[in-house]
């Protein structure tokens, strides 16, 4: 395989430009001069994979080494995976198109479950072996962080290792670790055993698993003595002064989040029981407005974006975010740099801060209410009231604005068909608002779009014990909603229960489900968050085949004293916590956010306190 | 406020850019080059530029144009130069000038396109430089062209092969250089060229590569590039 074979392929696919490299800002090295290649690989598409903030900081992270080289790797579309099979042309780096299977490592991000079998398919067409226990001496290490790495046993024959936790803090010591193993010459065993000392890794090789009769886990206990019993995920204490990139690749074709992304805090203040981020990324650590500042206007020059997002969590919780935005529309509003609010919480709303933005780009609003009624946003913790979203959407509508989203969640602990009905009258209520608003101030053309997810109970939540809605369940609410949004102005759009089954399924799974990942693999799935390549009965046959009912994982309610599969994973916020909130939330009481008060989420335990910014503001 | 011409090679991996992501590509790199452009009004402000016409993916060119609009003075070889260091690799600017305010936009001048076409003839390649020539001095060749309602067209396409330049086969392969017409009024492109040849004379040509070297306007009886057109 040459550079000359690649070449042929591209001038016969689809979208070439996802394949090429060689875009603004790539980095490129001397392979003579370097000790470690390392592929960041992102299981799904180019347009995908290059949105993904954590490979913007990794990428640039890990070529700051002089000794390692980072490229590229994504999933290729199906008509260059058939190109590439035809060809014999194997999974190759962005950045030198050497292949993959000659690599130190390759590091997967996983973000979602619907991308595991991109995994497969990309271990495949790279010609490494499956299971981790097939690779020896020349093959790469595969590696996985990501917020499903927290619970990655469904992956756990297939990964070598999981990074857990805040990447910029653990690859380092491994990065070195593996230059010294290279240099000394041992086994790939003994390389396993040495990172499993490093604080965040977590060897799921090294750990066996007792099953109980019933089906539910027994014991995780850890093989050989120097085998840590519970791995803790790492964190960054100051945000302020770790690295961020002062440039990013800019890509050739259009992709999802194409503009420059600005990490405002990580972790969340809010506690909503359904969400998995807002856990496993605790404790909240603000960056300051002078560094965001500084960052923005490298980015800026270095990119040419015209566009800049003020990401996080929850965006509208950052504690300066109207002095920042000020100061960053002073600085560069001229130069015509928009400014992007994405997961703005409807409280943190305010018409000042919409009529800032405005001055330069006008972009559409998204409100996530998450449910219908008051009581089951009570469940949830969701603190917002209807009064709150009515109060942003007037103003709003007030500004100008014509274009609003809603989203919301079904399916959620205790939800009756009432609560969903409140969803449509939800929906209305800002119908009705629009047509309040003053003709002159209002726009022109009144679109709302509704979406509605269905629930997944994820692993570190609340709500972890929960069973999912049944699949015919969520078809009957989403028929419900289909004749309830009839308006010219509303657009309806739900999510394939059936996806959303899937994902219930190995968010909450344990390694016994790697048989089923092959075996889907196998059948041909791939690219499954791609309605045109989702297959639900080639995943139903591979449960079969493996004798795996998957309802075990998703449908059933989960005891306090079962053991789960991710217990041996520590992210900080204690068990006791999780469980007192699901405990609330049956009882439909809420918990103040933590700027209110601390919850008391244990987090500040594991870390030995001081580390929560909203603390120190107390 | 100033318009400036620019010509631009496209080559390497550059030519898988489509003309839509090139325009993106481009308006970012004259960002990063700080350059004093001109931006539409309005909601969703972009700069003032405009091209030629697009170059289809694929297709290398060292003869691409745009045209800028500034609001402030800049000197030629100090915008080249801070344009070429912003640039992507295989996106280069080879040359720049002033054009007058009375002109007309760039895409409505351009009238044809000088094409190289290079590939290797499937299977049998004797005799293939005859026939290549017999096809070249055939006064008409009908082919099918689908137009944008999916409605099918006959078109002759001889009177729009506007220069024949090389004509090149052997055991090494297949090398044109032709003129096409390029515009509103007439328009081939090299991929229904390739078609006509393989529907006249049985050519098949494989590992086509095509380079776009140059636009033309046309001057009386000559082809002026886009620049020297102002001279």
């Amino acid at each position: 395989m040459t550079a000359r074979d690649i070449e042929l392929l591209l001038d016969k696919v689809e979208k070439p430009a996802r394949y090429t490299g060689g875009e603004y800002n790539c980095v490129y090295k001397k392979k003579e001069k370097i000790d470690i290649r390392f592929a960041f690989a992102f299981p799904d598409v180019y347009e995908i994979a290059m949105s993904h903030l954590g490979l913007r900081i990794l990428y640039y992270l890990l070529n700051r080494r002089e000794d390692t080289w980072c490229e590229r790797v994504f999933a290729p579309w199906t008509d260059m995976e058939s190109l590439m099979r035809e060809n014999r042309v194997p999974l190759f780096a962005l950045e030198s198109r050497d292949p993959v299977a000659g690599f130190d490592f390759i590091g997967f991000t996983l973000q979602y479950e619907m991308s595991y079998s991109n995994i497969t398919n990309m271990l495949s067409l790279a010609g490494i072996p499956m299971l981790s226990s097939q690779r020896n001496k020349e093959h790469p290490f595969v590696i996985a962080g990501g917020p499903c790495a927290y619970n990655g046993e469904p992956l756990a024959d297939i990964i070598d290792f999981f990074v857990l936790g805040e990447g910029e803090e653990v690859l380092t010591p491994i990065l070195d670790a593996y230059l010294e193993w290279k240099r000394r010459g041992g086994t790939r065993g003994e390389f396993l055993e040495r990172v499993s000392q490093i604080e965040g890794v977590y060897v799921p090789s090294l750990y066996d698993v007792k099953y109980k009769e019933d089906g539910t886990i027994e014991s995780v206990l850890p093989v050989g003595d120097s085998v840590p019993g519970n791995i803790n995920k790492v964190i960054i204490r100051d945000l302020d002064s770790v690295y961020f990139p002062d440039r990013i690749i800019v890509p050739f074709m259009d992709i999802v989040h194409d503009r420059i992304i600005l990490e405002l805090f990580r972790g969340c203040v809010r506690g909503c029981r359904f969400c998995q981020a807002g856990m496993v990324y605790r404790p909240v650590r603000e960056k300051a407005p002078d560094v965001l500042l500084t960052q923005a206007e490298r980015l800026i020059k270095n990119t040419g974006y015209e566009e800049v997002s003020l990401s996080s969590l929850s965006t509208g919780d950052y504690s300066q975010l109207q002095p920042l935005v000020q100061r960053l529309i002073k600085a560069h509003g001229e130069k015509r740099v928009g400014l992007s609010l994405p997961s703005l919480r409807i409280d943190g709303f305010s018409l000042e801060l919409i009529k800032e933005i405005q001055k330069v780009r006008k972009t559409g609003l998204t409100f996530a209410p998450e449910a219908g009624s008051q009581r089951m946003r009570d469940v949830i913790n969701k603190g917002v009231t209807e009064a709150d979203l009515m109060e942003s959407v007037g103003a709003a509508f007030e500004a100008g604005y014509d274009n609003v989203k809603l989203y919301f969640m079904i399916g959620l602990p205790t939800e009756t068909t009432e609560d969903i009905e409140c969803i449509s009258d939800l929906v209305f209520k800002v119908v009705d608002k629009y047509y309040a608003t003053d003709k002159q101030k209002r726009g022109r053309k009144l679109r709302v779009t509704v979406s509605t997810s269905c629930f997944v109970p994820k692993p570190f939540t609340p709500f972890q014990w929960q069973p999912q809605d049944s699949i015919k369940s969520f078809r009957q609410k989403q028929r419900l909603l289909k004749d309830k949004l009839r308006h010219r102005a509303v657009t309806y759009n739900w999510h394939q229960p059936e996806t959303s089954f899937l994902e219930a399924v190995f968010a909450r799974g344990d390694r016994r489900l790697g048989k089923v990942l092959i075996r889907a693999w196998e059948l041909g799935c791939r690219l499954d968050g791609w309605k045109e390549h989702f297959d639900f009965a080639k995943w139903n046959r591979a449960f079969e085949d493996c004798n795996i009912d998957p309802k075990f994982y998703a449908l059933r309610r989960r005891s306090y004293t079962e053991v789960l599969p991710w217990d041996h994973i520590n992210i900080g916020v204690s068990r006791g916590f999780l469980k007192r909130e699901n405990e609330w939330a049956l009882k439909e009481k809420t918990t103040p956010y933590c700027r209110e008060g601390c919850i008391s989420c244990g987090i500040s335990e594991l870390f030995g306190g001081g580390i929560c910014n909203v603390d120190s503001q107390d | 406020m100033s318009t400036v011409r620019i010509k631009f090679k496209k080559e390497g991996s550059a030519k898988y850019i489509s003309h839509l992501d090139l325009i993106r590509t481009i308006q970012r790199a004259v960002r990063r080059a700080d350059i004093p452009i001109e931006y539409t009004k309005g909601f969703n402000p972009h700069a003032k530029i405009s091209y030629g016409p697009a170059l289809a993916v694929g297709m290398s060119s060292c003869g691409e144009y745009l045209d800028m609009e500034l609001n402030m003075e800049m000197g030629q070889s100090e915008m080249m130069e801070r344009l070429n260091n912003s640039l992507p690799p295989g996106i280069r600017v080879t040359a720049a000038s002033a054009v007058p305010e009375d002109a007309p936009s760039l895409a409505s001048m351009i009238d044809a396109a000088g094409y190289s076409i290079a590939g290797q003839v499937k299977g049998q390649h004797e005799h293939s430089e005859e026939k290549l020539k017999d096809f070249f001095s055939l006064r008409h060749a009908l082919i099918q062209k689908t137009d944008k309602k999916g409605r099918k067209k006959q078109a002759d396409i001889i009177p729009m092969i506007l220069e024949v330049e090389k004509i090149l086969a052997g055991a090494g392969g297949v090398t044109l250089e032709v003129i096409l017409a390029v515009g509103s009024r007439a328009n081939l492109k090299p991929a229904h060229l390739i078609k006509a040849i393989e529907q006249e004379t049985g050519i098949i040509l494989e590992g086509v590569k095509i380079h776009r070297r140059e636009l033309f306007v046309k001057n009386g009886q000559n082809y002026l590039s886009p620049l020297e057109i102002f001279n």
